[in-house]
């Protein structure tokens, strides 16, 4: 393959990836009438997570998990 | 993993006063593209009134502040590669004190009590949930009103919860009285932008319209001096 074909693949994948992201970035959610069940009220952000979490002098719980 | 430990009921009256609960989620922006059913949202009102759409398997969030949370340091801690992951930091050094896959809500609740002995040692009592959020709120509501150029409300909104916060603890006492010393600023501020004004005639119907809502800043004295001025 040639350098000029090269250049051309890797823009064409950096392209795709680009519109992927940016579409998942502006994705809304559909909104529903059903309403939520009792969840731990999370925080908004780690910043606000931290300042709360020394305040009251308690640790902070991370629930790391994945939508997939 | 996700309704037995954080929508256990257990859990979720020790967490109220033992934990300052994060998400660190991935992907949720990718169901929302592919509309998976799970990846909705509810509308609810946010603190000033205003609509929010909340996701609806982890309410009081939106996405935008799921995706923050995800690229925050929030999301740096599970560095196993596998998912639920869960993290029990110290917010004073924001390092892992424990972390494992998956986790029972028995077992976090143990490795938390276990956690808030070597932290109350360290740091002594904090404050409780309820006294925090009856501060935060009054501050949230006072900064509404001076927003609005009613600095007379907005004292009144701290003064109501200063005299319940008397003695209860330094931290909470403090955060009032730098709330209310922004009050007085905007008043002042408010107060220099009549005095510096050009227009005499509606530099006086401003101060006057305005008496009424510098009650309890201090500056009310000062207000009347530039009125007679005026």
């Amino acid at each position: 393959m040639s350098a000029a074909l090269k250049l051309m693949a890797v823009f064409g994948f950096v392209c795709v990836l680009f519109m992927g992201h940016s579409a998942a970035q502006d994705a809304k959610p559909e909104v529903t009438d059903d309403k939520p069940k009792a969840t731990v009220e999370f925080a908004k952000t780690w910043e606000a997570a931290v300042i709360e979490a020394k305040l009251l002098n308690v640790p902070l719980v991370v629930h790391s998990h994945g939508f997939y | 993993m996700h309704s037995a430990v954080m929508q256990n009921k257990k859990y979720l009256e020790f967490a109220k006063q033992n934990t300052v609960e994060v998400l660190a989620l991935q992907r949720l922006a990718e169901g929302v593209q592919k509309k998976d059913p799970r990846a909705v949202a509810y509308k609810a009102k946010g603190a000033n009134g205003e609509e929010r759409l909340l996701m609806l398997n982890r309410p009081n969030l939106t996405l935008e502040e799921i995706e923050d949370l995800s690229r925050s340091k929030a999301g740096s801690f599970n560095k196993t590669g596998k998912i639920p992951y869960t993290s029990i930091v110290d917010p004073w050094t924001e390092t892992e004190i424990k972390g494992y896959n998956g986790g029972s809500a028995k077992g976090i609740q143990e490795d938390v009590a276990a956690a808030l002995v070597g932290m109350r040692k360290e740091h002594g009592k904090g404050v409780a949930r309820k006294d925090l959020a009856k501060v935060d709120e009054a501050i949230a509501k006072s900064q509404t009103a001076a927003t609005a150029g009613d600095f007379a409300k907005a004292i009144e909104a701290l003064t109501k919860v200063e005299a319940q916060m008397k003695g209860v603890a330094e931290v909470l006492t403090t955060k009032l009285t730098e709330a209310r010393a922004a009050v007085v600023s905007a008043a002042e501020s408010a107060l220099a932008a009549i005095e510096n004004s050009s227009d005499n005639a509606k530099a006086k119907k401003d101060l006057l319209s305005m008496l009424d809502r510098l009650r309890g800043t201090g500056l009310e004295a000062k207000a009347k001096e530039i009125l007679q001025k005026l």
